[in-house]
């Protein structure tokens, strides 16, 4: 979902600054193929009925998502990209003023807390229909 | 009164792409949750 919201929200972003929805650099790509990664994960985890199956395949994706973060991240240092260097997350102090940090430092523990609700939210869900599944099969072996 | 930036548009819809998903999403969710 919020590989959505990027992808979504940046064309949108690019579109005055850079003079064009969309271009084939090496983040924007990689984000793609990021997006594309977890689509699979979700499609995995509707498709196979075996459970142990189903987490293994899932877990291998997560695996190979979470890897693609860091690359994501120094994609501007290894291409040559449109997007800037870093000015945050980057060895010496963040250069943007104190208070665009403030609203930024405000707005990753406002998604952050979201991220956290939702995940425990989705979490108790697969509980339940775990749970609801397990009482079916008892039942059908009665 | 201070000045509106002309890509202020931008932003805006951008806001609104942000809070249809998370929204979305949050119903949805909500909707599985509630269901017996």
């Amino acid at each position: 979902m919020f590989a959505t919201i990027v992808l979504t929200t940046g064309p949108i972003w690019g579109k005055p600054i850079w003079g064009t929805w969309w271009t084939w650099d090496a983040r924007l790509t990689s984000t793609l193929f990021l997006f594309f990664l977890y689509v699979g994960y979700l499609l995995v985890r509707g498709a196979v009925r075996d459970p142990a199956l189903r987490a293994r395949y899932a877990a291998v994706l997560g695996i190979c998502g979470m890897c693609l973060v860091p690359f994501i991240h120094l994609s501007v240092f290894l291409f040559r990209t449109l997007h800037p260097q870093p000015i945050i997350l980057k060895p010496s102090a963040p250069s943007l003023p104190n208070s665009m940090l403030a609203t930024w430092l405000l707005s990753l523990a406002a998604f952050t807390l979201l991220y956290v609700g939702f995940v425990t939210q989705r979490y108790a869900l697969s509980l339940a229909r775990a749970a609801q599944q397990g009482r079916s099969s008892e039942a059908g072996h009665v | 009164m201070s000045e509106v930036p002309q890509n202020a548009g931008y932003m805006m819809a951008a806001y609104i792409v942000t809070a249809v998903i998370l929204i979305a999403y949050a119903v949805s969710l909500y909707r599985r949750t509630s269901k017996p």
